[in-house]
């Protein structure tokens, strides 16, 4: 037996793996709770955590030194930016404190605020069949399946995707370019609303589909979150429209948006991880 | 199994994983989003030096986590290496020319049994797993960028250190 085993010994371990990758094929849409998937990535995950760090801080070394100058220059121009800024919040500040004097003068309810967690890209799927990114926190962080996810980009918020995963450390997010991911959006002028979802890996585009024909939208209308369905907060930027196809014999029209987020030049970002809460405890508010 | 070469195994392995991963050298490599297949090239050469059966528990371990960390469908980068490091050792006798132009014939010719097996399991789980078809500029962008990054593997694993290390009349001593 065991001189067939040392005989045969490759075949044999071919063979367990075919059967282990199979069957963790079909684990992978189960309910089992430790699948291969979890205990690989649980054990892995350290070592991809320290290469990460070892890697960002060398290439962040050799990228300091060649913007000194640039961040030189930048500094001037942000001081100016600051003293400008200050009388800004000044006049901002007399302008909250009215609004809140006001709001409490109509009886206004406040409506809650989402729990933001920020967290790193340190991952992306390098197949480009799929759009999904992997962030530094998991579920010992509170990140749950579902939460939804966006950046702070010149000072907008853009939607990143959700999350679709969770292990103890990190979390995988399925991005706005995966084509499994819908998303109700609006135009923000017309307030039309449709369901967007991604080209991927076709194109970088999205498309919007059942956006009503009557609609008059224009190249580079921005389209944002319109919260329907309490998958995404309201608000959050989409994109912009780049292609409009007036349908003759149909009740919708065809658009192509260009999302603003650029998965390459963004390395941080936000997970809301109390949205199902904030979004019915509002939405009881409105009842 | 020697101590030193497990280390080289692991340290090989997780920094060709960690290249081919992390959003740092995407940021960095990538051509339109597109990152060539290192750990296919690294099963490929190490072939031709190390033990067979090494091979493919390696590519097996490379496959596996290349699943955990990126797409969907757990397993199937890991079938997909354990496939073509079996097809290697069947095909072992027929494979003896070492050289570069070689190599990249290989290369070649995995990375269509690759597509080729992706496409087969994308149908098989298609019920409950969606596997998209990338474009063919897609495609051929990866098949062509994972042609160029062969001759850079083949020089690390060709230095005279790691030969050493893994040759099978070495280990055979």
């Amino acid at each position: 037996m065991n001189q067939y085993f040392v005989k045969n010994k490759f075949s044999i371990t071919f063979i367990l793996f075919i059967v282990i990758s199979i069957s963790s094929m079909f684990f992978t849409t189960s309910s089992f709770i430790l699948t291969p998937k979890i205990i690989f990535g649980a054990i892995a995950y350290p070592f991809i955590k320290a290469y990460n760090f070892i890697f960002e801080n060398i290439i962040n070394l050799f990228s300091s030194v060649s913007e000194l100058k640039r961040l030189k220059d930048e500094n001037i121009q942000l001081k100016n930016e600051v003293n400008k800024l200050k009388d800004f919040q000044f006049k901002a500040e007399s302008l909250e404190n009215e609004n809140r004097e006001l709001k409490k003068l109509l009886e206004f309810h406040q409506s809650s605020e989402y729990k933001n967690i920020p967290a790193q890209i340190i991952m992306k799927d390098p197949s480009n069949l799929y759009s999904t990114i992997i962030l530094n926190k998991g579920s010992i962080n509170g990140i749950k399946k579902g939460n939804p996810v966006y950046t702070i980009l010149n000072g907008e918020k853009l939607l990143v995707g959700k999350v679709i995963e969770t292990n103890y450390f990190y979390c995988k997010v399925m991005t706005i370019f995966d084509s499994r991911c819908l998303i109700s959006v609006k135009e923000t002028f017309t307030n039309y609303s449709g369901i967007a979802k991604g080209d991927s890996p076709d194109s970088q585009l999205l498309e919007v589909d059942y956006f009503p024909n009557e609609a008059e939208i224009f190249y580079e209308d921005v389209f944002v979150t319109a919260g329907y369905g309490g998958v995404f907060p309201p608000g959050l930027i989409v994109g912009k429209a780049i292609d409009i196809q007036k349908q003759n014999f149909s009740i919708y029209q065809k658009i192509k948006l260009k999302p603003i987020l650029d998965l390459s030049k963004i390395s941080y970002v936000l997970i809301i991880i109390n949205f199902d809460e904030v979004n019915n405890i509002n939405m009881n508010l409105k009842d | 199994m020697n101590f030193k070469r497990i280390i080289f195994y692991i340290f090989f392995g997780s920094i060709l994983l960690f290249i081919q991963l992390s959003s740092i050298f995407n940021r960095i490599m990538s051509i339109r989003n597109v990152m060539p297949d290192l750990i296919l090239v690294s099963i490929i050469l190490l072939f031709q030096i190390a033990d067979d059966y090494e091979v493919l528990i390696y590519s097996f371990i490379c496959g596996f986590l290349l699943d955990v960390f990126s797409g969907n469908l757990a397993g199937l980068n890991a079938l997909t290496f354990s496939v073509i490091s079996a097809l290697l050792f069947k095909f072992k006798s027929l494979l003896y020319m070492k050289t570069l132009p070689f190599y990249l014939l290989l290369t070649l010719l995995s990375l269509f049994i690759k597509l080729f097996i992706y496409y087969i399991f994308g149908y098989i789980f298609k019920e409950i797993f969606t596997l998209y078809s990338a474009t063919l500029l897609s495609y051929g962008i990866h098949i062509l960028y994972t042609l160029v990054i062969v001759p850079f593997l083949y020089i690390i694993i060709t230095i005279p250190p790691v030969i050493n290390l893994l040759s099978k009349k070495m280990y055979e001593k």
